[in-house]
């Protein structure tokens, strides 16, 4: 079984646990989630076609779920209440459990949630390269990149790649935002997953203050933050890219029309921070273009995960990866 | 003679015992909810910390409580009790009762709840060592001249 994935079996009790250690054993290279919802058989996620984890096995009962929890937190709730609050909770390892049930509020916030319906537990994984035709098209148009791919497209897995690239192949500096320690999966102070040998990561900060701290503190050339979601992330882009900070980060979308009917994204490109958009298509193939005034230029060229020469590059060739 | 003078001089020591027991547990309690107040420490370090530098058996109690806390089912059934048999600690029973309370469901709460629970085993505790601290002394001197009195009559109807 991949390193990465052996703690996962844990997690389960018998004998959720054996049929989950069977699936990694089996399967582990393909299997992208597994999902336990009250009262339903567990199931796992591949390619986006969700399968039963195995149909022998009993309905996950809601005692389950907590006990799951349970265990994920090291049994200790309250020590991972922060981000109960936001729905998830990391796992060493960059995995991520996504959790459903009852909100119990107070005072107009999300306090924690009870009452768990469903979990979800979205493996990470490194793939070294799959971001190889992103980096070359980066390498011949230097500029801040947008990745942009609908949910579970593998965003967060490119832009570890990218980052990785850009501090390995590249040479740059890189800071990484790592709000919820799924890129680079800090333990210790050692990431788990591979982000180059110039990186230096900041765990569990939210991005909008994580980036004005890297800018202060580690002078990076690049900025790398998962997932813009809100004004604040914007407004604390804008003010690093004054600083002359370029940056790789993601972004929710289908399509680059999804950035304009966005209001954030929208902000995005009024401000003009990134230009080049790298777009994950459905088949996971990558098509990077630029960003012209703001919209991205239609007609991009498309690429293969795996791994692209761009003919031209005004710059000469990219460096080779390491080995 | 001198095992019944014995029996009530260990008996005394066994009451200061338990008292001084009564008093590091209060403190390690208090000191993991001041943890837990102002940082997200998971149970096993928890107790760890909570335990060192107190009497042996309330350190072993902890260390107990700190290694079932991290095997991956937690620690199951009536952990408090299983600790202090471990650790042979010499409680009451209200007091073990006070112990059950707190660490049945420690580390499923929300931290507010964990501060709550660990404010009432406070005051609970502390009833416990106010109630023993006014007996102590007269206990102890009872305990005491119970085993010699015992052991002198013995000598008297031996002679």
């Amino acid at each position: 079984m991949d390193k990465a994935l052996e703690r996962i079996p844990q997690l389960f009790p018998a004998p959720y646990g054996d049929a989950a250690e069977r699936l990694l054993e089996e399967k582990g290279a393909c299997t992208e989630e597994l999902r336990f919802r009250a009262g339903v058989r567990p199931t796992w996620v591949s390619g986006g076609r969700e399968l039963y984890l195995d149909p022998s096995l009993p309905p996950a009962e809601p005692g389950l779920l907590e006990q799951i929890l349970r265990r994920a937190s090291g049994n200790s709730v309250y020590a991972v209440e922060e981000q109960l609050r936001r729905g998830y909770l990391s796992l060493p390892g960059g995995h991520r459990l996504g959790l459903c049930g009852t909100v119990c509020l107070r005072e107009g916030r999300i306090s924690t949630l009870r009452q768990l319906q469903s979990l979800n537990l979205r493996l990470a994984r490194a793939r070294p390269g799959c971001a190889d035709a992103a980096a070359s098209f980066l390498w011949a148009n230097p500029g801040s990149t947008l990745i942009l791919g609908p949910p579970g497209a593998g965003k967060t897995t490119v832009l570890r790649d990218l980052v990785r690239q850009c501090a390995d192949r590249f040479g740059e500096r890189v800071g990484l935002v790592d709000e919820r320690g799924e890129l680079a999966a800090c333990r210790d102070g050692l990431p788990q997953l591979p982000v180059g040998r110039r990186t230096d990561v900041l765990t569990g900060c939210p991005k909008a203050e994580g980036i004005e701290l890297l800018t202060r503190a580690m002078a990076p050339a690049w900025i790398a933050v998962d997932e813009i979601t809100s004004p604040a992330d914007v407004e604390a882009l804008t003010a690093a890219s004054y600083c002359g900070v370029r940056f790789l980060a993601t972004a929710h979308g289908a399509a680059r029309e999804d950035l304009l009917r966005r209001p954030v994204y929208r902000l995005l490109l009024q401000a003009k921070l990134f230009e080049n958009l790298a777009l994950i298509l459905p088949d996971r193939s990558i098509r990077c273009e630029r960003i012209e005034n703001g919209i991205a230029e239609a007609g991009g060229k498309r690429h293969d995960r795996g791994g692209l020469r761009l003919d031209g590059d005004p710059r000469g060739p990219a460096p080779a990866a390491d080995p | 003679m001198a095992a019944s003078a014995w029996t009530g001089i260990h008996a005394a020591r066994r009451l200061r015992r338990t008292h001084e027991e009564l008093l590091d547990l209060r403190a390690a309690l208090g000191s993991m909810g001041t943890e837990i107040a102002f940082a997200a420490t998971p149970c096993g370090p928890l107790c760890r910390r909570a335990g060192a530098g107190r009497t042996r058996a309330v350190e072993r109690f902890f260390t107990y409580l700190a290694e079932q806390s991290e095997k991956p089912r937690g620690w199951g059934e009536n952990p408090a009790e299983r600790a202090c048999v471990a650790a042979g600690l010499a409680l009451p029973g209200p007091a073990r009762r006070c112990l059950e309370r707190v660490f049945d469901r420690f580390g499923l709460n929300d931290r507010e709840g964990e501060l709550r629970q660990l404010q009432l085993a406070d005051a609970e505790l502390a009833r416990l060592l106010e109630e023993l601290e006014t007996q102590m002394e007269g206990r102890c001197r009872s305990y005491q001249v119970l085993g010699l009195t015992a052991g002198a009559a013995m000598l008297v109807l031996v002679l």
